[in-house]
């Protein structure tokens, strides 16, 4: 089920009139008017709408942003279904990651154009380069940093930690002999304490993505405030349900949050 | 052609849906509602572009 969250903002239609009256007085469809904002920014006869198209297409750029963080959390929640705990933690990261990049270009829309335009290695690496403070201070903002620093530590680089979180190095015997290997699933049924631990992390999380969400696109529909917030109470009495079914474990333990 | 490759490729497959059972099994147990969380977590995202 789908649940509308917004209209388009007043800015917004604002933004799309002030647009669709200069291509109409230009005799050329809106379409067109993009196209020639894009191709040539010195073009006088446009300069009055620039402004407004810069806002507009960064919020279109962004809605791209939405679809990219949808496909992250469902392949984060089947990789948690199937005991991939680490590999979840590495598509939280880049759930992270989008909706920073929606927060950042709702307050400096040109870089949602810079974003768009880095489309090989070397421009991709100029702009991770130009925004990285920017937006570590959007994800503190957001209280998104710290979720993001554990999921780069955990899933990211060559740590301990990351091989911590197997449980364990088994030893596998057959007919070539014994060897060791670090097993692909990360829930041990002997000690499901550690994995819904991470997988209520998860959880919390997602609300607080939903939040950013809301936040990057101003949305101000009243339901889906009260569905994202029910779903955060849930979440943290979730934590609680934890905390009073392992007492003796999570007092050893980091519990998120 | 059945290669070592492949027959891991196939075990871990296997695998996976085991351990995703074993896993609702363990979410269930500890509460009901984190066996469902997760698809009410899919219904809270907005739909592009219906809901803009």
């Amino acid at each position: 089920m789908f649940l509308a969250i917004s209209n388009k903002s007043e800015k917004q239609f604002e933004d799309q009139i002030l647009l669709e009256r200069r291509a109409h007085d230009l005799g050329i469809p809106l379409n067109e008017l993009e196209k020639r904002l894009q191709s040539d920014k010195s073009d006088s006869a446009l300069a009055s709408v620039r402004p407004a198209w810069i806002t507009y297409r960064a919020r279109g750029i962004s809605k791209t942003l939405v679809i990219l963080c949808q496909k992250q959390f469902r392949w984060a929640a089947t990789d948690l279904m199937r005991g991939r705990v680490t590999s979840a933690l590495g598509h939280t990261r880049l759930q992270i990651e989008s909706v920073s990049l929606m927060n950042l270009f709702k307050d400096e829309p040109e870089r949602a154009h810079e974003w768009f335009a880095a489309q090989d290695e070397t421009s991709g690496m100029a702009f991770f380069h130009a925004t990285r403070q920017d937006l570590e201070k959007v994800r503190k903002k957001l209280h998104l940093n710290a979720a993001y620093k554990r999921a780069s530590g955990q899933a990211q680089h060559v740590r301990m930690s990351t091989l911590l979180f197997s449980y364990r190095i088994a030893e596998r015997s057959d007919e070539a002999g014994s060897r060791l290997y670090a097993p692909d699933n990360e829930f041990n049924p002997g000690d499901a304490l550690r994995y819904l631990d991470a997988f209520l992390a998860f959880l919390i999380t997602q609300g607080t993505v939903f939040d950013a969400i809301t936040q990057a696109f101003e949305v101000h529909n009243p339901l889906w405030r009260v569905r994202v917030t029910r779903f955060r109470i849930r979440a943290n009495d979730l934590v609680k349900e934890l905390v009073k079914q392992y007492p003796d474990q999570t007092r050893t333990i980091r519990v998120i949050p | 052609m059945t290669t070592p490759i492949n027959i891991t490729l196939r075990y871990l497959l296997l695998q996976d849906r085991k351990f995703t059972r074993r896993i609702d099994k363990e979410l269930r147990q500890f509460h009901p509602w984190a066996a469902e969380a997760l698809e009410e977590a899919a219904d809270l995202f907005p739909n592009v572009p219906g809901d803009f």
